[in-house]
C-alpha cells in the first residue's frame, strides 16, 4: 500500500539509535506515523521539525506502522527557530494538530491554514496572535467547536455581542447575558478563550493540554 | 572455539542461565546488539588475564563512587564534593557554557576551545517525550551566576526545535540582566562543507549570520 501527498513534518520520535517515528501533517490524508529511517543520523538533507516536503508511506498492509519516504523542500521552521515568539507559536500548533487530530482523517482545510499560518509568521506582515486565533479559531472549527460570533444565540440579534457561550461557542448579546455574567466569556476572542475550549476538548478525551500550548508566548 | 561457540548460541542451542543473563544486560547497551553482546561475553569468559574480574570491580567501583556534580552535574567521585570543572580556580573566568548533557561537554572539552564552566540541564523540553521544564536542572542556575559572577552565558544546546525551545525558556527564566551577556553558537556552513549540499534551513542562518571581514 502506497500514499502519497505533501506535508508539514511535525513531531519526531527517536526510535532505536538511528531511525525515529515521524507524524508528517498531510494535505490529502491528514496527520499520517510512520517510520523514517535513519533520521537520527543522516548528514544529509536531515530530517528535522518544521519542514515541508513530499512524503510517500509504504506499508504491506493498512495496519502496519510503515515507512515514510521524506523529500523536504523548505525547512520553515529554521526561519521561526531564532524568535522565541514565533517558535513557541510554532510548537504550539504542531502539539495541538499531533494530539487532537484522528490519523488518516483529511483536514485539507486546516492544513492550508497551517501553511498559511508559518508563512505568514515568517513574512511578519500580519500580527503573530492574530495569525495563531485565526489558526486556532479554524481548529476548533475542525473539531465540532465551530464559533459563530455573527448573532445572538439567545435572541438572534446582531448588536451589542459582547459575550461568548462556553457551552454552544455562540455570541451572547448584553441583554441575554446578564443572568449568566458570571458563565459566559467577554468577547472580542483572545487566545485564552480559545484555550478553555481545547481544555474542554482535551477533557473530553480524557488528556490534557501539551505543554508547547501553555508555554505560548503572545 | 569462539566462532563454534557463537554458532551454537545462534543456532538456539541451550545455554548456562547465567551467561544468557550477561548477553540479555550488555545487548540492551547503546550500539550493542544481541550478537554484538554474544561476542563480548564469549572475549570476557575465554579471557585467560582476568579481565571479566578487573571489569567487574571497576564496574562496581565506578557505579558506587561516581554521582553528578551538585553544582554543575558533571559526573564526579562523590568523595570530592564537586566536579574537577568547579575545582579550577582558572575556570571561573565568568563564562558559563549551558549543554544539554555530559556527552557534550566531552566533545567540547576534547575540542580544548572553551575554557569556562559548565552547565548540564539534563536534557531538553520536549512535548514529545514529555520532558518538562521542571526536569531539567534550570532552578539552580540564577543562584549560580549570582555566586559565580557569571558574566556570559553561552548556549550550547542542538540546533533543533527542542533545543531552541529550551534555551528561550532558560533565557525567559534568568530574565533581562544587563551586566549578563548571552551567546549561542554559530550555525551555517561546516568546515569543508559545499552550499550545494546545504538545505535552505541553514543558508538562511548562515546569511542572517555573515560577519564583516
Amino acid at each position: 500500500m502506497k500514499l502519497e501527498s505533501t506535508g508539514i513534518l511535525i513531531e519526531l520520535r527517536p526510535l532505536g539509535e538511528h531511525d525515529s517515528v515521524a507524524r508528517i501533517f498531510t494535505r490529502d490524508h491528514g496527520v499520517m506515523c510512520g517510520m523514517l529511517k535513519g533520521a537520527q543520523v543522516s548528514k544529509k538533507n536531515k530530517s528535522l521539525v518544521g519542514q515541508v516536503g513530499n512524503v510517500s508511506w509504504n506499508a504491506r498492509v493498512d495496519s502496519q506502522l510503515g515507512v515514510f519516504h521524506w523529500e523536504p523542500e523548505k525547512n520553515l521552521g529554521a526561519f521561526l527557530m531564532m524568535n522565541p515568539k514565533l517558535l513557541s507559536v510554532m510548537n504550539s500548533v504542531f502539539s495541538l494538530i499531533a494530539t487532537l487530530l484522528p490519523e488518516r482523517e483529511n483536514y485539507e482545510t486546516l492544513y492550508l491554514q497551517t501553511e498559511n499560518l508559518l508563512n505568514g509568521l515568517i513574512n511578519q506582515k500580519e500580527d503573530a496572535t492574530d495569525i495563531y486565533l485565526y489558526w486556532e479559531i479554524g481548529l476548533l472549527q475542525e473539531l465540532g467547536y465551530a464559533l459563530d460570533l455573527t448573532r445572538c444565540s439567545g435572541c438572534g440579534t446582531k448588536d451589542n455581542l459582547n459575550y461568548l457561550s462556553p457551552r454552544t461557542g455562540r455570541a451572547v448579546c448584553d441583554n441575554c447575558a446578564k443572568p449568566y455574567l458570571d458563565k459566559l466569556f467577554n468577547l472580542p476572542i483572545t487566545v485564552d478563550v480559545t484555550k478553555k475550549f481545547l481544555e474542554k476538548i482535551y477533557e473530553h478525551q480524557g488528556g490534557v493540554v501539551p505543554l508547547s500550548r501553555n508555554l505560548l508566548k503572545l | 572455539m569462539e566462532n563454534i561457540l557463537l554458532i551454537a548460541i545462534m543456532h538456539g542451542v541451550k545455554m548456562n542461565s547465567k551467561i544468557e543473563k550477561l548477553i540479555k544486560q550488555f545487548a540492551k547497551l547503546p550500539r550493542v546488539g544481541g550478537r554484538s553482546a554474544q561476542r563480548i561475553v564469549l572475549s570476557l569468559l575465554q579471557d585467560k588475564t582476568g579481565r571479566a574480574s578487573n571489569l567487574a570491580n571497576t564496574l562496581n567501583d565506578v557505579a558506587q563512587s561516581v554521582c553528578p556534580c551538585p553544582i554543575c552535574g558533571v559526573l564526579m567521585d562523590n568523595e570530592n564534593g564537586s566536579c574537577e570543572f568547579c575545582r579550577d580556580r582558572s575556570r571561573a573566568n565568568g563564562q558559563l557554557c549551558i549543554v544539554r548533557d555530559l556527552g557534550d561537554v566531552w566533545t567540547l572539552e576534547k575540542s580544548g576551545i572553551f575554557h569556562g564552566r559548565y552547565h548540564i540541564l539534563g536534557g531538553q523540553i520536549s512535548g514529545v517525550s514529555g520532558v518538562t521544564p521542571d526536569d531539567l536542572n534550570i532552578n539552580s542556575l540564577p543562584k549560580r551566576i549570582k555566586e559565580e559572577n557569571i558574566t556570559e552565558i553561552i548556549f550550547a544546546l542542538p540546533n533543533t526545535v527542542e533545543g531552541k525551545t529550551t534555551q528561550h525558556y532558560v533565557m525567559s527564566v534568568l530574565g533581562n540582566n544587563d551586566n549578563i551577556i548571552f551567546s549561542e553558537l554559530a550555525s551555517g556552513v561546516p568546515l569543508g562543507g559545499d552550499l550545494d549540499y546545504l538545505d535552505d534551513g541553514t543558508l538562511s542562518l548562515a546569511f542572517g549570520g555573515r560577519k564583516k571581514i
